[in-house]
């Protein structure tokens, strides 16, 4: 039912995978998955606010597939979500650059670090407008054993001043 | 940031981790929570319509077929009823200890079309959900 609610709504949507993990006040941190989408601008907004009000650091994350070139623009977009971050007054915040597919490597790190909640967008930079839920957001949804935030809404940087 | 929060339970262990944070998230917020389950009495009525060549030929008289659907149908749509209350009233409790305001929500039909319609008709800042409900196997990885 989850993954027919994702597909069908567009709303932003926290899936509970992490039992042993629930509340906002335990261990670990937010990782908020940027790969320069709207969406995923949206995700880290959410990140933000959140880390905000439970004091928790948030891992901006950008995950660079060496055979695509426009990845080289995540640099670009890594301090746009660091400006962003300042703007919105957010406490720890921090983020990296790491090698690799998206969904895969995303999904990696995030098994790693362990984080309270992952934030990411519903799609991507290269959704094509169908609505379709984005393979990186389905990815973690199905194989994270960590709470999972598919965020909906968009944020322009741009409009931010960042 | 978020003023609604909409909450599908069906009393499962995700199911109910899931209102666990809804509450918190709620509280913290300042948002409203809303509790839903969706029963399926009609599914079972259907399912009793299309099993009834089945029955003994004392009963498949009309006016008996009748009777024992209206009985069957009244059984099913309000021990349904009484079980997604109690669902809900978990929750209320949970929420009333938090001083979160919940409102209820009860739907019969298919459990994913009905939070659709609902997700849509509404205007909803923030679904929280278990990955994996009653119906989930062993090795499912997401319901």
């Amino acid at each position: 039912m989850v993954e027919r609610l994702l597909r069908r709504t567009t709303v932003d949507t926290l899936v509970v995978r992490d039992l042993a993990n629930v509340a906002p006040t335990g261990a670990g941190g937010i990782v908020a998955c940027l790969d320069g989408s709207a969406r995923s601008y949206g995700a880290l907004a959410q990140a933000l606010d959140l880390s905000r009000a439970y004091g928790k650091h948030v891992q901006i994350v950008a995950a660079r597939d060496p055979g695509r070139p426009e990845d080289a623009l995540l640099d670009r977009h890594l301090e746009v979500a660091l400006a962003v971050a300042a703007r919105r007054g957010a406490g720890s915040v921090d983020g990296t650059v790491i090698d690799g597919y998206a969904p895969v490597a995303l999904n990696e790190y995030v098994a790693r670090s362990k984080p309270w909640l992952v934030a990411v967008g519903r799609d991507g930079i290269d959704a094509v407008g169908d609505g379709e839920i984005g393979s990186t957001a389905e990815r973690l949804v199905r194989e994270s054993t960590h709470n999972v935030l598919v965020a909906a809404r968009q944020l322009n940087p741009v409009e931010e001043g960042a | 940031m978020y003023q609604s929060i909409y909450l599908p339970v069906d009393n499962s262990d995700y199911s109910n981790a899931a209102a666990e944070l809804a509450v918190l998230l709620g509280k913290q917020f300042g948002a409203k929570v809303i509790g839903s389950h969706v029963y399926a009495a009609k599914l079972h009525d259907v399912r009793f319509k299309q099993m009834e060549f089945t029955l003994p030929d004392e009963y498949r008289e009309e006016e008996e077929l009748e009777k024992q659907r209206r009985i069957h149908d009244a059984l099913i749509a309000r021990g349904l009823q009484l079980i997604s209350d109690s669902y809900l009233d978990t929750i209320s409790k949970r929420a009333e200890a938090a001083g979160v305001t919940l409102e209820r929500k009860l739907f019969d039909g298919k459990n994913f079309v009905a939070l659709v319609d609902d997700i849509h008709a509404s205007s909803y800042d923030l679904v929280v959900l278990g990955a994996l409900g009653q119906g989930a196997l062993r090795d499912s990885q997401l319901g």
